[in-house]
């Protein structure tokens, strides 16, 4: 019975206002990198965002985020249950466009396709920033529906009705 | 000069945009959330019939769509579902709903996505309507909030 409800205790959790600081980061970088024609804010965003998605503990948005908003009493971080590993995946989404925007921009002529990339990061990360709308982890639910990443395994179904 | 000036045009266009599309999308939620919470109660003992619970008795009842392959139904609705138990278990029913095999409930409660919860009083009526994971704390809200119409009517009456 303690087991049990010791398991129920540890829901996967996410800091939402970590999770919305990241956001409203991607999306002043993306659109300052637009407004003022640099490439160099596409690169380091990209930079930012694949971090985040490798080695969580080494995303600078997490680093600025408890080095200075919570120190500050800016904000504090309020603890949802959540799935990390979706918003993991849609930061990767979100890297993967910037990477190939940095290299358009920087390694090619056609620098309104790179600008075009910038823009998607920006009015992705803008949508979850105001609604909570997670387009990437759309992408990672359909790509577990196909199979193609680790399916979620869950013992004994839904086993709620027996309380 | 103007380059700039043609930047923040697009930035603000596109923005414009976005805001417009939000907008509209959540017209479109709560006009069907509106819908479900106006639609009178089904008479819950012919609708779920085939459902082996005694949750027609119970003042709160959960409808908790999901499907097969949900991954968020299995690892975030269910446990939050079984906290809410844990905590109402004498007054709180679950009834779980196979989106994909019962589409005349999923038609009838406009369920757009799984997992989606219906918070339901013991007439059937829906009180409450969450599209997509609802957390143990709102959920307990909700059942609160039924619980407490309840309670006031009773001590009315």
């Amino acid at each position: 019975m303690e087991s049990s409800s010791l398991t129920f205790t540890h829901a996967p959790r996410v800091d939402t206002h970590l999770a919305k600081f990241s956001q409203g980061s991607v999306v002043v970088l993306t659109a300052l990198a637009f407004l003022f024609f640099q490439p160099v804010i596409v690169l380091i965003a990209a930079i930012f965002m694949t971090l985040s998605a490798l080695f969580p503990e080494a995303s600078p948005f997490r680093l600025l985020y408890r080095g200075i908003v919570i120190p500050l009493h800016l904000w504090k971080p309020r603890l949802i249950e959540d799935d990390p590993a979706p918003h993991r995946f849609a930061q990767g989404v979100g890297a993967a466009f910037l990477i190939a925007a940095s290299i358009v921009l920087f390694l090619t002529k056609a620098t309104p396709l790179g600008w075009t990339l910038d823009l998607i990061v920006f009015v992705l990360a803008a949508i979850n920033l105001t609604t909570g709308f997670c387009a990437g982890c759309l992408v990672y639910y359909y790509l577990g529906r196909a199979g193609l990443l680790p399916r979620v395994r869950y013992e004994g179904g839904f086993h709620w009705r027996g309380i | 000069m103007p380059d700039i000036i043609i930047r923040i045009g697009v930035l603000l266009l596109v923005s414009l945009l976005v805001a417009l599309g939000v907008w509209s999308g959540r017209r479109f939620v709560e006009a069907q959330r509106r819908k479900v919470l106006a639609a009178s109660p089904l008479d819950s003992r012919e609708t779920f019939a085939n459902e082996e619970t005694s949750s027609a008795t119970s003042p709160v009842r959960i409808l908790a769509f999901s499907s097969k392959d949900c991954k968020q139904c299995h690892l975030l609705q269910a446990p939050a579902l079984q906290r809410v138990l844990q905590q109402h278990g004498d007054t709180v029913a679950v009834v779980e709903i196979d989106a994909v095999a019962s589409p005349e409930l999923t038609q009838q409660y406009h369920i757009l996505t799984v997992p989606s919860t219906v918070i339901l009083d013991a007439r059937g009526q829906a009180h409450a309507v969450n599209y997509g994971f609802a957390n143990t704390q709102r959920l307990l809200q909700q059942v609160d909030a039924v619980l407490g119409q309840v309670n006031a009517v009773l001590t009315q009456a």
